[in-house]
């Protein structure tokens, strides 16, 4: 796990602010070093994950890319990813801007938008600009650690080069 | 264009093509106007299956980009893929 993760709970909104950059950047880390069986513990046992577009998102329209509703199925995912699914092999860096957030005293809840461009990396080297889009989470403490209550991806960069199967 | 009914889902895929060597996949999924809020929810819940990511789907784009690679080596010829048919084939059941 990340070591953000086990620090003590923070106690003002400067401190959650903080905690809830250093989550998101964390959670960028952990994807581009290939840790994607750690990906379920940035969530909430019942943490809603979204990939979805501009498009239908601005419509509201519910049915985007990639959905998870509770760990349960992040784990699917994960497990999907190292024994059923067939992809070349490849890795992503991701550039995630400097999140804007709000603080809900009632809930308890971070809310943030940030940023991010993530590069696709091939076996060959072959370096491609994958997607571009913001992340909106709802970030929530649980057991002594910040996690995501909601993260939803949406993609400005609505068409997808052949396949999404590492989470964004 | 392609329909498709996994489940209780209705989707319709376009296989638009964008040139000689791209072609672009669109995904549409239908409810239906009868549809329940808990219905609506279980087709949104089944597009993590057979959506544009879904754990079914999701090397359609995959396996249509390596056709791709392999037909674009030789735009002068012609091939075709025979599946089955050609020979017997005997295949072993419950029974022997």
């Amino acid at each position: 796990m990340p070591s953000v993760i086990e620090k003590p709970v923070a106690q003002s909104s400067d401190d959650q602010y903080r905690d809830a950059a250093e989550l998101i950047a964390s959670y960028g880390h952990a994807m581009d070093d290939g840790e994607i069986d750690l990906w379920p513990q940035f969530f909430m046992p019942n943490g809603l994950y979204l990939i979805t577009t501009k498009e239908n998102h601005e419509a509201g329209l519910p049915i985007g890319i990639m959905r998870c509703v509770g760990r349960g199925m992040m784990i699917d995912r994960v497990k999907a990813f190292h024994t059923a699914n067939i992809f070349e092999p490849h890795t992503y860096n991701h550039i995630i801007g400097h999140p804007t957030m709000s603080y809900d005293k009632a809930t308890g809840c971070v809310t943030a938008r940030s940023n991010f461009q993530v590069a696709r990396i091939m076996e060959t080297g072959q370096m491609d600009l994958y997607a571009i889009g913001k992340y909106l989470d709802v970030i929530q403490e649980e057991g002594g650690s910040l996690k995501f209550k909601e993260r939803v991806v949406v993609l400005d960069s609505r068409n997808v080069d052949i396949l999404l199967v590492v989470p964004l | 264009m392609c329909i498709q009914f996994t489940l209780n889902s209705l989707a319709i895929r376009f296989f638009a093509p964008k040139g000689v060597d791209k072609t672009e996949l669109f995904w549409i999924y239908l409810g239906y106007g009868r549809d329940t809020e808990e219905q609506s929810q279980m087709r949104v819940m089944q597009s993590n299956l057979t959506g544009a990511a879904g754990l079914v789907s999701l090397e359609d784009g995959c396996i249509n980009e390596f056709v791709q690679r392999g037909t674009r080596n030789d735009p002068e010829c012609s091939s075709f893929m025979e599946m089955g048919g050609g020979s017997p084939n005997p295949r072993r059941t419950l029974g022997d």
